[in-house]
């Protein structure tokens, strides 16, 4: 006979040797006897959902968190269920319980919080206070009984009987599932003289809660009750034991008994180097084949070629960083730099390099001659001749970090690939690939960026607040695979939640929220990303966003204007079409800590070309006030309205699940790009405007080597594997306009005109272009005309391109909207500007 | 064959099996049965067979009335073999069957069956079409006795079970109804809870406040009872499955086990309350079935059984013997047949007859002249009227005309054993009988000396 603890010794080790069928099995046999057995039942959605059969999880889950909806252990793994099945609404709501119960992440829903603040207060013994907290949860009416059951609580606990009768009878009308709320009943249905609803209230707790689940944390163990509740039923085995198991219990050694391994030490430890930091000013490659081929065995294996050492190159023109600071705050920077440079090697164990376009010096080891620091693409040309004196030393250029501004190492000005009002895109793309083709980097890229003044400050605080991200200890789990495995038991079991160690915020447009909660899925709950409206300046969520690791914006920028602007989702609205969300003194006055890593997809977001200062734009102002890691767009950013994700909402959200699984910041937007340009190439066939503009306006403020979370996980190593890409890479460039009348039916131009403003009404009035793109193949490293016999000669869609003014608060500039249409008038995708 | 049995209302619970059906079991036994004074008997039936006719029918002329219990589990019926099993009750006489036991209990449910809701709900499902099959037989359906207490409390499984009863409509269930009831005292005095839930307005299920009673003992009639009326508006009568003290047994009601001689003495206590006026039990209770007659040797009742294996016989039972030899003795009055016949207002809700003005016969026939007594009464209240005792006996208040030289009183008595309520409108003249009559039609009252039955109808 199997007892209670005998199962769920056996339901542990089948999660630990990852059989959850076996453990399905047990649970739903045990469920035949004892139906209302919570634990079980919870056991039973888990092994699903580990079984890859979320949905099955999701309908147990959907009961239990009604049956018992402070229990914490469910709500956590209802959202991770959610999460699976893509089910925002089931994800949100798990999210908010799982804020109330905890506190974590913070709410930022009113309801949420009031809700939380009366469990507290409960908790507390406040009673009157948490009433009228609950009330105020309550008000919302959302689809969880958390609010009410506080609310409920309030009177029950304070033994107001008359209070929570009329309470607990409404409730059990609305959530006729949930244990605490028949239990309240039945107390009240005793007192009121009505034993016979009493008792039956109380057997049907018994049905939902088997084990007094509820019960015991409302009543304890010492009730009058007890013996209403079932003992354990006559359980046996359903089926044998599978051998994995069998040997992880033990129970099946031939000799002695096998003990596991002693686990390591608890804790982690604090990763020490014992090697000293080396003087990257001196290096010299160091030829380590002779050492490779003694340490080779000799065997009649074909020697394989040697992996190339990835080597970090810090870029910049100090000729031209004194010409603008001065002889004394150039010093103080190439200081910086050099602590930057052992820093960075410290912690990523890559050697690095300090290298100046137009010194000569730095250059002459390699025999490589000084360019013009000017010029965007000798400098690039320079980055190819020592990635090939690199080689010769078995090394290669593995990053790649640009200090200064676009005076001191140029951005590329690549052409406009749309056909908005950008003249060209400046991008730093070019300097992270071998070849003309800038679409595909090859190593990861970042700058540290300063503004136009002479004043050294930002700049020297953006050095040093990156070394001292650097100094961060970058904590290793101790122990070996045993420890592991206590790590996975424990995880399994519901665990403390891991996954998010960070907190993460947002603000986007409410017209694009659908796109954003998808983008901003990987660092953050719901709760914690903004609309604007209804949020513009005079509510901005101070005290929301002081304790931020990650900040994700997603709204429209200006070229001329540092602020950030939401926009409204339909035409009719209180308040203005397009509210000041953020801006730069934001910063500055409310923040007390400065987010780590901020993605922006608004237009202009990154754009810092003659800005002053930082209060010139959002992206200085962030990392002149802390920030180390900043990505934007340069230019115009489009992006979708909601799912699915396309420009750059796709690519934000690619390069959030990067960052958030320990990649380097640099990588983490580099391999973002390519997924980025595998998924368009696989979905449509090619990348058109839009998708290379993405890829090449937003670029990397920071040291790309940067990374934020822990050790990468074991996700990260698959989301940076190498993309596969075709060797020739359709490219749509905007080929010429033609006139409604060419189309073979004319009538399209209104059909689509009336598609986009189903999604923006705004466009009701704009003008339209009708682009028939050329298509162009990038191939060995080149974009040229389309010669291939693999692909159609030209391209089988049609891009309708909106245009219309609008206006910011007196700025002026123009909403774009471009509608991808296929032969048969299918619409492929719109898209919009930021 | 011994005569019939004087009705004394009390009985036995005969084996907790149904091993000791067969004729020479019969033999053995009936004597007993005479010398104990018994009228009732619980049979542990099942369905898979019915009891052997020879064993009902021997007892049914002795005078004892056999109470079929079939404790089966509690799962769906084949109604089929059930409408067999009750068609051969009904063609061999046999009125009571129980079916089902204690629903209110874990043990009488499948594994995993109790725990889920609605278990009242449930449970009525599987037992009213079991109901029917009997009404349509002719037998009056008995709800199975609960467990006292027990995990879904009884007194609140019988309220939800008459309620959703009256719910679902059954009035033809609800009015044909019969309360099936354990009475077992456990380790408590025979009149403990005596009073109901009216006397002991404290206690709760589950709960019983110190100084309180509950009605876990003999009298837990009295609280179904009390359930009855409340919800279906009359009483309903009851029979005891088992009851009494039990010998040695420890129950979780109790702190221990008690004494034999405190097991004799309650169970007189309960019997001489059959008889005795002044602590009289009501006349809805039909029975009061001890527990427990005999059992095997191995069996786990052996112990309770007042017969034993090694020919040892509790004192309870040679004190019953006594009593029922000195019963034999006395003449039959209606003070000695005890409240079971006592006139109460609690008629047969079941009788087809409403009320029935039994006029006198004599030798030479009716006589008009008792019609013309009766004219302005029969105009106003419209009862059945006529001479037939046969008639009469179906009927639930009996107005009798007359003295005991035109209706007799064996005749009243024997009504009133037929449960009915019974009056006699009598005078040492004509006049004063037609006074009487005129009297209650001005007043529009129906009988003279019956609180209920004031000409309202149920």
């Amino acid at each position: 006979m199997i007892t209670r603890n005998d199962l769920f010794t056996l339901l542990n080790t089948a999660f630990t040797a990852k059989q959850p069928g076996f453990a399905r099995e047990l649970c739903q046999a045990w469920l035949e006897l004892q139906p209302g057995d919570i634990p079980v039942q919870y056991n039973l959605a888990k092994a699903y959902y580990a079984d890859r059969n979320p949905r099955a999880a999701f309908n147990i889950l959907s009961k239990l968190v009604l049956i018992d909806p402070e229990d914490y252990q469910i709500q956590s793994l209802m959202y991770r269920v959610a999460q699976a099945l893509g089910d925002q609404d089931a994800e949100m709501m798990a999210q908010a319980s799982i804020s109330i119960l905890s506190g974590r992440p913070k709410a930022h829903l009113p309801w949420v919080t009031h809700t939380r603040n009366a469990l507290e207060l409960l908790q507390q013994g406040a009673y009157a206070q948490a009433h009228n907290e609950a009330q105020l949860g309550v008000i919302a009416n959302r689809p969880s009984p958390l609010p009410s059951l506080m609310l409920l609580r309030s009177h029950w606990m304070a033994d107001e009987h008359e209070m929570a009768f009329p309470i607990a009878r409404g409730l059990a009308g609305t959530w006729p599932q949930t244990v605490a709320i028949q239990l309240c009943l039945a107390s009240c249905l005793f007192n009121d003289g009505r034993d016979a609803d009493g008792v039956n209230m109380l057997h049907q707790s018994t049905a939902l809660d088997a084990t007094q689940q509820v019960v015991k944390r409302y009543w304890g163990t010492d009730h009058p009750y007890q013996d209403i509740w079932p003992t354990d039923p006559d359980f046996t085995l359903p089926s044998p034991v599978p051998n994995s198991i069998a040997l992880l219990l033990g129970a099946n050694q031939i000799t002695g008994t096998v003990k596991p391994p002693a686990p390591a030490p608890a804790g982690k430890q604090k990763f020490q180097r014992t090697t000293a930091a080396r003087d990257v000013e001196n290096e010299k490659p160091i030829d380590i084949s002779a050492d490779l081929r003694r340490r080779q065995p000799n065997t009649r294996k074909k020697e394989q070629p040697l992996e190339l050492k990835a080597i970090h190159i810090i870029l910049t023109s100090f000729k031209k960083l004194t010409a603008k600071y001065g002889d004394a705050n150039t010093e103080k920077i190439r200081q910086g730099l050099v602590k930057l440079a052992n820093t960075s090697s410290l912690h990523t164990e890559r050697k690095v390099m300090l290298v100046a376009p137009d010194d000569a010096t730095t250059l002459s080891k390699f025999g490589i001659p000084a360019v013009d620091a000017d010029n965007a693409w000798q400098i690039k040309t320079l980055l190819h001749d020592l990635n090939s004196a690199l080689a010769q030393g078995h090394e290669k250029v593995g990053s790649l970090l640009i200090v200064g501004n676009d005076e001191i190492i140029p951005f590329h000005r690549l052409p406009n690939p749309t056909d908005d009002l950008d003249k060209d895109v400046p991008s730093d793309n070019p300097y992270g690939t071998l070849d003309e083709n800038y679409f595909v980097l090859d190593w990861s890229v970042g700058r540290l960026p300063c503004d136009h003044s002479n004043d050294p400050q930002p700049l020297l605080s953006l050095i040093d607040n990156t070394i001292a991200a650097y100094a961060t200890p970058v904590d290793v789990e101790a122990g070996g695979w045993w420890a592991k495995i206590l790590e996975i038991i424990a995880k399994l079991l519901g665990g403390e939640e891991s996954g998010r160690d960070w907190y993460a915020a947002g603000i986007t447009a409410d017209i694009w929220k659908k796109a954003s909660l998808d983008v901003f899925g990987p660092i953050g709950s719901p709760f914690d990303l903004i609309s604007s409206p209804p949020l513009d300046l005079d509510g901005w969520p101070r005290e929301e966003f002081t304790e931020n690791d990650f900040l994700y914006f997603n709204l429209h920028g200006l070229e001329d204007s540092p602020a950030w602007y939401g926009q409204r989702k339909g035409l009719v609205g209180e308040g203005p079409m397009y509210p000041k969300a953020i801006q730069p003194s934001d910063l500055l006055n409310h923040m007390r800590k400065i987010p780590r890593a901020v993605l922006s997809e608004a237009c202009y977001g990154a754009h810092i070309l003659h800005k002053n200062k930082p209060a010139d734009s959002m992206s200085l102002q962030f990392l002149a006030s802390g920030t180390t890691t900043f990505v934007g767009s340069t230019k115009i950013a489009y992006g979708a309205i909601s799912a699915p994700l396309i420009s750059a909402d796709l690519l934000a959200k690619l390069f959030w699940q990067r960052l958030t699984t320990g990649v380097a910041a640099g990588e983490a937007l580099r391999s973002a790009k390519l997924a980025y340009a595998a998924m368009m190439n696989d979905n449509q066939g090619f990348l058109d405007g839009e998708d290379q503009k993405s890829l090449i306006s937003f670029v990397l403020y920071g040291d790309p080597l940067l990374s934020y979370y822990k050790t990468p996980s074991s996700r990260a190593k698959a989301l940076t594997q190498p993309v596969s890409l075709p060797k020739a890479l359709p490219m749509c460039s905007d080929g010429k306009c033609i006139l409604p009348e060419q189309l073979d039916r004319p009538d399209t131009v209104n059909y689509i005109k009336n598609q986009v403003t189903h999604y923006l009404p705004a466009m009701n009035n704009a003008q339209v272009k009708i682009i028939q793109p050329d298509l162009q193949i990038a191939q060995n490293g080149r974009v040229t005309a389309n010669r291939s016999k693999g692909l159609p000669n030209q391209p089988n869609h049609t891009v309708y391109s909106f245009s219309r003014p609008i206006q910011y608060n007196g700025s002026n500039s123009e909403e774009y909207a471009r509608v991808t249409v296929g032969n048969t008038n299918k619409i492929m995708k719109i898209t919009i500007s930021h | 064959m011994s005569g019939k049995q004087t009705r004394t209302g009390y009985g036995f619970y005969y084996f907790p099996d149904e091993e000791h059906y067969r004729v020479k079991d019969f033999e053995a036994w009936r004597h007993e049965f005479s010398a104990l004074g018994i009228s009732w008997i619980t049979l542990r039936g099942s369905f898979e067979r019915a009891i052997p006719e020879h064993f009902t029918r021997g007892l049914q002329e002795m005078g004892i009335t056999p109470l079929v219990h079939i404790p089966a589990k509690i799962q769906a019926p084949d109604l089929a073999a059930i409408d067999s099993l009750m068609h051969t009750y009904a063609r061999r006489g046999v009125e009571h069957v129980v079916v089902y036991d204690q629903p209110n209990d874990r043990s009488s449910w499948q594994q995993g069956l109790f725990e889920r809701q609605e278990l009242v709900d449930r449970f009525l499902d599987l037992w009213i079409p079991i109901a029917d099959t009997m009404l349509r037989h002719g037998l009056r359906p008995i709800f199975p006795a609960l467990k006292q207490g027990g995990v879904y409390w009884d007194t609140a499984f019988l309220d939800t079970a008459l309620q959703q009863l009256n719910k679902r409509k059954k009035y033809d269930l609800t009015n044909a109804l019969i309360l099936a009831v354990y009475g077992h005292a456990f380790d408590r005095a025979a009149n403990w809870g005596a009073g109901g839930a009216k006397k002991w307005p404290n206690t709760r299920p589950y709960r019983t406040p110190v100084g309180s009673e509950d009605h876990i003992g003999f009298r837990t009639f009295e609280w179904y009872q009390d359930i009855a009326n409340a919800n279906l508006n009359h009483a309903v009568p009851t029979v005891m499955i088992a009851g009494g003290a039990v010998e040695k047994r420890t129950d979780g009601q109790s702190a221990g086990t008690k004494s034999t001689g405190w097991h004799a003495n309650c169970n007189i206590d309960i019997i001489k309350s059959l008889t005795d006026e002044s602590a009289a039990l009501p006349s809805y209770l039909k029975n009061v079935n001890f527990w427990l007659l005999s059992a095997n040797p191995n069996s786990k009742e052996h112990a309770e059984a007042w017969y034993r294996a090694d020919n040892s016989v509790s004192p309870a039972a040679t004190q019953l013997k006594q009593l029922a030899q000195q019963r034999k003795q006395r003449p039959l009055t209606e003070k000695s047949v005890g409240s079971y016949l006592a006139n109460t207002a609690e008629p047969d809700r079941s009788k087809p007859i409403f009320h029935y003005l039994m006029l006198p016969t004599f030798e030479w026939g009716p006589a008009k002249w008792h019609w013309d007594l009766v004219h302005d009464y029969v105009t106003e209240f419209q009862p059945t009227t006529g001479y037939s005792i046969t008639d009469a006996r179906l009927a639930q208040y009996v107005s009798i005309v007359g003295n005991e030289q035109g209706v007799s009183k064996e005749i009243e008595l024997e009504l009133k054993r037929c449960g009915c309520v019974v009056e006699r409108i009598a005078g040492t003249s004509g006049d004063e009988i037609k006074s009487q009559l005129d009297g209650l039609v001005s007043n529009k009252t129906r009988f003279r000396t019956i609180a209920s039955g004031n000409g309202t109808r149920t």
